[in-house]
């Protein structure tokens, strides 16, 4: 019992200096809002342009939008949701990982908690005032109903669970490849895409959304966005959530593996 | 406490560690040769390494760069996993029990940090009181001694990226000590440091192993720390051990001797010097310097020093001469050259 309570108190102490860590750039979070800002701006003007001139879109306008901006703020694809592939990948080509690997506590546990530290961070500072800004700036909507809201929220969570498991398998990488900014790229762009951050599945050609509703991508971003809007509801939003939290248990059994095989690799760059 | 005084609290047996390498060929056209090469190399960065260490022991573990030191202490700490060989902490496997290992080690590694970048140290040491699960009166016990010894009041508060080297190592030990780790391993605390900042840490270093009996296992390249702080010494060179005994007795054996540098005025070659020392006495080496200068080695039991210095400048035309004694630093870099003559 005292185990688990000391465990749990490590693991919290993990995500509280990974909160002072990020609480120490605060300029970065303006930065951070001003650029999805302007990716949301982007995406609002494209999708307004797309939708004016165009008799084939199955969506409202006003759901188009919200979805886009909405994807925008809370998107995982963003440049400062790269923390567990930068701390393993980088930790690997520069031996950095050697201090993380002296600590009384499993690996990928210790990156889950300092990855949900940050993620918490980058949640308050950026993706909430980006959404605000959103609301009141494009005029994007509240949540469907009540019940989307809730299936929102937990919706991100199963959604953090499953990037935080992507991530981890691509900072493991590193350990075959020692550089691993190329499969970052390909994660975004697969995010973007396959995910349905930038053009909701809802609009894919039928065999191809087929092809992403299969993959695990989908629960990263389509699936909390479809529940806010009224897409996916009632049973459904709850089926949904359990399909991303069964990916998510099977990515973590997977990177478990991956995990303990690369572990047996480890070459620590330099000295 | 009986029965573990009789088992060293360190063993590594026929330690070896082999890393696969690629083969990489230069320039661009072997650049892309690279993407699809499979011309690996092995490189043992460890062979056969065995040695005990007793608790409470300061053993200086050194040798020259690459020698394989910095591998050996991944593999004590259970990170890197040996090719050959075994390692027992303190009764456990340390690549089984990792986790477990981990909590009776303390490690600094002086050219890394361990100490969080962007936030004061303060902070890092919250967050291995909590990592530890150190008992808070242990924690403030620890902190409050260290925080004294290594004089860190002026800087809790300072980001660590602000803090200078010497600052920031003072802050690494405290970081790797709050736990009361039974076992240190100090992997070149003292690189790079001014003489001051180096002193205050073997200062520290040396009470922690008299004062709590802490196994400390050193490794770095500066004389100076070994000198003063260890005993024993065990020296390693590509891989290999080359010599595990009290430092006293390297210095017994190589301190004896003694060297005059002298320079000559015309050609005399290194050859003919030898063959004319020859006849004085036995165990002369003739080395010359770069400079042109010429060293003859001696040991003085066998040929008194004013006998040698008499003949050479009564048969040469000297325009400088000096007898030296031969300090630790030669006899490392003599034994890192050529390795053990014994």
């Amino acid at each position: 019992m005292t185990g688990l309570v000391e465990g749990l108190q490590r693991q919290i102490a993990i995500a509280m200096a990974a909160i002072k860590q990020e609480l120490a750039y605060r300029f970065e979070f303006f930065t951070a809002i001003l650029g999805a800002l302007l990716m949301t701006a982007l995406l609002y003007y494209l999708w307004t342009a797309i939708s004016h001139n165009s008799t084939s879109i199955q969506m409202s306008y006003q759901a188009l939008i919200t979805y886009v901006c909405l994807g925008q703020a809370f998107s995982f694809a963003r440049p400062g949701q790269r923390r567990v592939m930068m701390r393993i990948g980088g930790g690997i080509r520069n031996g950095h990982i050697l201090i993380d690997l002296i600590r009384p506590t499993d690996y990928q546990m210790l990156t889950f908690s300092d990855t949900c530290g940050a993620y918490l961070m980058e949640t308050l500072f950026v993706s909430l005032p980006s959404y605000l800004l959103a609301l009141l700036v494009f005029g994007i909507s509240l949540p469907a109903s009540s019940q989307a809201a809730v299936g929102f929220v937990v919706s991100l969570f199963g959604a953090f669970f499953l990037i935080f498991s992507v991530d981890f398998m691509i900072g493991l990488m590193g350990f075959w490849t020692f550089n691993i900014w190329g499969f970052g790229y390909a994660k975004i762009a697969i995010l973007d895409i396959l995910g349905g951050t930038i053009i909701p599945l809802s609009l894919f050609p039928d065999w191809l959304r087929s092809i992403a509703l299969a993959l695990p991508f989908q629960g990263m971003a389509y699936t909390p966005l479809a529940i806010y809007i009224g897409t996916i509801q009632g049973n459904s939003i709850w089926l949904s959530i359990l399909n991303q939290f069964a990916w998510g248990v099977g990515l973590v059994l997977l990177t478990r593996l991956i995990w303990l095989r690369a572990k047996r690799r480890i070459e620590i760059q330099g000295g | 406490m009986t029965e573990s005084s009789t088992v060293p609290i360190i063993r590594a047996t026929h330690l070896g560690k082999t890393f696969r390498t690629l083969r990489r060929k230069p320039g661009f056209v072997g650049a892309i040769q690279n993407l699809f090469s499979t011309d690996y190399e092995e490189i043992k960065a460890a062979d056969n390494i065995s040695f005990d260490i007793e608790a409470g022991e300061l053993v200086g573990y050194i040798g020259p760069n690459g020698a394989g030191k910095s591998t050996t202490i991944k593999m004590l700490t259970g990170i890197l996993h040996p090719t050959a060989g075994e390692v027992v902490v303190d009764g456990l496997v340390p690549q089984r029990e990792r986790v477990r290992n981990s909590k009776k080690i303390g490690v600094v590694f002086g050219q890394r940090t361990q100490l969080i970048w962007d936030i004061p140290p303060g902070d890092s040491f919250e967050l291995m009181r909590k990592m530890y699960a150190i008992p808070q009166v242990r924690y403030k016990a620890n902190l409050q001694e260290f925080i004294e010894m290594l004089e860190l009041h002026q800087f809790m508060t300072r980001p660590v990226r602000q803090l200078s080297l010497g600052q920031r190592m003072r802050c690494e030990l405290a970081a790797a000590l709050l736990h009361d780790p039974k076992i240190v391993y100090l992997d070149e605390p003292t690189i790079g440091l001014d003489v001051v900042a180096k002193e205050r840490i073997r200062e520290f270093i040396l009470r922690l192993n008299q004062e709590r009996g802490t196994t400390i296992l050193l490794t770095t390249h500066d004389i100076t720390d070994i000198e003063r702080l260890c005993q024993r010494v065990i020296i390693i060179d590509k891989g290999h051990l080359i010599y595990d005994g009290a430092l006293a007795e390297i210095k017994r054996q190589y301190g004896r001797l003694r060297r005059v540098v002298f320079s000559v005025t015309d050609h005399t070659t290194p050859d003919s010097l030898s063959l004319s020392l020859a006849q004085i006495g036995n165990g002369l080496q003739t080395q010359t310097r770069d400079d042109g200068s010429v060293v003859v080695s001696f040991d003085p039991q066998q040929v008194p020093a004013i006998t040698l210095t008499r003949h050479i400048v009564n048969n040469y035309p000297v325009s400088d001469l000096a007898v030296e004694e031969v300090d630790l630093e030669s006899i490392i870099r003599e034994i890192y050259q050529q390795g053990i003559v014994s």
